[in-house]
């Protein structure tokens, strides 16, 4: 039951507040949305890093651009953030939740701070935020989350359960979120990303799997525009994640991805 | 700011250097800073900086053998845009690819050009790149209003031409020696739509391809030729002529095919794959192909700059060993005896390959103090790397191209000795006060021993 008051669908001057901006997957994607006359708060942690990426989007066709940095993988600032949405100048359409954090697994493993600091970034930090910004667009009775998350949300395996478990749960919380707030007309995009060359993962060793954030953009900006589900990006991920999921825990536990 | 050990490679993959250190730069604000706290002073090149860009140079002057690699890709930002004037300020990691997708669009192209698109803004003015268009235009650094340049001491200094003017011109064509060059402003041309109006012209010789390139100067303002290097006697340098303007049809542009995306040599060929016999056998395939003297299109403005970008990581194709790009000038005055010479040696010696790329360089000066055009007849050959035959190849033509006034590209070197280099770039003492004592490369410290 949508309302009439629904506009999510249409392509220009929306209005987009951007958790994690200057992340890589972000900036090719808020690229894209800026040729529609887009007005964009950019929220990320470091201002010299938001300033360059304000202009750019100017450059390229975005109606207003503002930045606020905060540190966004702490729950604690859910309050600054949803200050600052009060103070935009437009309602907001479009909520946008880009950022994360691999953290270092092995360390993790026997460690409980930077265990709990994996998830608390990747997982707590984004549902207090979202908690604390949600109430808008059900006020509204209009608008859309979208958050990445990971396919490797999709299955816990030994290289990576922190992570994995932070962004599964994310999925998990995006899921309830969207038939929460499905009568209010407002659409839920968890956007299950692939692995994606970019600074948080320049360490890794590229495999035939890898993407790149120009090529991931494209179809993320279609799911922003009307998807209301999980998504596959790029699209092959979901006969991957698939086979993967198939697989008996008698045999996986054996594996060593 | 995070460091990795990753041996990168140039794009003729040779030579293959160790012990570099990559740092990826976070923003542009960061990098003074970031400079500062990597060099160490009085040290030798282990702890020595050069930036990165996309990697498209084909010998060392992208690589810093012991030393710090640092990216410039992730300053990839637009900044100011007229379209008023035309005037583009951007960061200094934006490549042409990137230039053209905003810029085609809004009625607006790139003053200067080379044969690729994946070059970053930084590299086009620290090789001071040349085009089609070099009769016309001259070259990138002289459509460059101003830049930021980021120094080891932490300093970031503006230069221009009436502003750190000597610090300007020897950044222009400075290999990267003298900073980090953060952002650049600089000024495209207006275009009517993204077709060129091309012609091909066959001809038969090299006293062929003169004529036609004198005839086409004026009225054309882009110009190259394709010749077959494995030609001799009376064919020596026949080939293709490629003359163009830009088109005032302003149709749009038709979407990509999606086969075309996944054009990719995915691993090395081994080196038997791209044999003389067959090089020989795609030469005359590819001459063989016009059979009119004279063929007009209108084509998209990709084929027509950059048809070998079709082809993600060609380089691939001359295997592990990779291989050599050798380009040189020589001036008119004996131009065409000294071509003719070096030509017949390459055919001889039956090393060359598939790309041979023949152009004139107009008049329009250099304003780089280390850039490589002048007027005269460049040619631009890929070799495929046969070790040391090929090194005493190349050697004996460096001294045909000094004795004859000419030089070397250093943006395609690998290997011209220090004695040429010195020889060919008359103004190095001019140059030698400004580059930063924490930056090297690893073609630098070849080339110029102190």
């Amino acid at each position: 039951m949508s309302s009439p008051n629904q506009q999510s669908s249409s392509d220009q001057n929306q209005t987009i507040v951007v958790l994690g901006a200057s992340s890589a997957i972000a900036q090719a994607v808020l690229r894209l949305l800026a040729k529609g006359g887009t007005q964009f708060l950019l929220i990320g942690r470091s201002e010299a890093k938001l300033g360059p990426l304000a202009q750019d989007l100017r450059v390229r066709g975005a109606k207003l651009v503002e930045t606020f940095a905060t540190a966004l993988d702490e729950p604690s600032s859910s309050e600054l953030i949803l200050a600052r949405v009060r103070a935009f100048s437009t309602p907001i359409d479009h909520i946008f939740v880009a950022y994360g954090a691999l953290g270092d697994h092995e360390f993790a493993v026997s460690n409980q701070v930077a265990a709990l600091k994996i998830l608390s970034t990747n997982f707590t930090s984004v549902v207090s935020h979202l908690v604390s910004l949600t109430p808008m667009l059900m006020d509204q009775k209009a608008g859309a989350v979208t958050v990445i998350t990971s396919v490797s949300g999709d299955r816990g395996r030994q290289s990576n359960y922190f992570y994995g478990a932070a962004k599964g749960g994310l999925s998990l919380f995006l899921q309830g979120l969207r038939n929460r707030l499905q009568p209010f007309g407002v659409r839920v995009v968890d956007v299950k990303a692939g692995i994606v060359e970019s600074p948080m993962t320049q360490h890794l060793k590229r495999g035939l799997t890898w993407s790149t954030p120009e090529r991931v953009a494209p179809p993320i900006v279609a799911a922003m525009k009307s998807a209301n589900r999980a998504v596959y990006i790029p699209g092959f991920w979901r006969l991957i994640m698939a086979v993967i999921r198939l697989i008996p825990e008698k045999v996986f536990v054996r594996l060593k991805m | 700011m995070s460091a990795e050990n990753f041996n990168l490679l140039s794009w003729g993959r040779f030579p293959r250097v160790l012990g570099q250190t990559a740092l990826w730069p976070t923003c542009a604000s960061d990098l003074p800073a970031l400079l500062a706290a990597t060099r160490k002073t009085g040290s030798a090149s282990s702890e020595t900086l050069l930036a990165r860009g996309l990697g498209r140079s084909y010998g060392d002057a992208c690589l810093n053998e012991g030393g710090i690699l640092v990216h410039s890709t992730p300053l990839n930002h637009l900044l100011e845009f007229s379209l008023s004037t035309g005037i583009m300020k951007c960061e200094a990691g934006v490549s042409f690819a990137e230039l053209l997708d905003f810029a085609v669009p809004r009625g607006f192209f790139v003053p200067v050009t080379p044969g690729t698109k994946f070059i970053t803004v930084g590299g086009a003015i620290a090789n001071d790149v040349h085009g089609k268009n070099h009769h016309w235009a001259g070259n990138f650094g002289s459509h460059l209003i101003q830049f930021e340049l980021a120094r080891s001491d932490g300093s970031k200094q503006i230069c221009s031409r009436t502003q750190n003017s000597e610090l300007f011109f020897a950044t222009i064509g400075g290999l990267g020696l003298t900073g980090f060059i953060t952002w650049a402003e600089f000024h495209l041309k207006k275009i009517a739509g993204p077709w060129i109006d091309e012609e091909t012209v066959k001809f038969t010789n090299l006293d062929g391809f003169f004529k036609i390139s004198e005839a086409s100067e004026k009225s054309f303002e882009y110009t190259v030729a394709w010749i077959d290097c494995l030609a001799s006697g009376k064919s020596l340098g026949r080939g293709l002529f490629f003359r163009g303007n830009h088109s005032l049809e302003i149709a749009p542009r038709r979407p990509q095919r999606a086969w075309q995306q996944l054009l990719n040599v995915p691993f090395d060929l081994p080196p038997w794959v791209l044999s003389p016999a067959a090089m020989n056998f795609g030469n005359r395939a590819y001459y063989s192909r016009i059979c009119r003297p004279l063929v007009k299109r209108r084509v998209d403005y990709d084929p027509f700059f950059y048809p070998l970008d079709a082809i993600a990581n060609w380089n691939r194709l001359y295997g592990k060993p990779g291989f050599l790009q050798y380009q040189f000038v020589v001036p008119f005055s004996d131009g065409g005896r000294v071509l003719a010479k070096i030509m017949e040696a390459i055919s001889r010696a039956r090393m060359g390959s598939f790309l041979a790329v023949l152009k004139i360089f107009g008049t329009p000066p250099s304003q780089g103090i280390m850039s490589f055009p002048k007027p005269g007849v460049t040619l631009a050959l890929d070799f495929p790397n046969k070790g040391k035959p090929l090194l005493a190849l190349l050697d004996r033509l460096d001294q045909w191209v000094v004795e004859a006034g000419g030089r070397i590209y250093p943006a395609k070197d690998a290997r011209m000795s220090s004695e040429v280099f010195r020889a060919s770039f008359e103004n190095i003492s001019r140059f030698v006060p400004f580059v930063d004592p924490g930056f090297s490369s690893s073609f630098w410290r070849r080339v110029f021993r102190p």
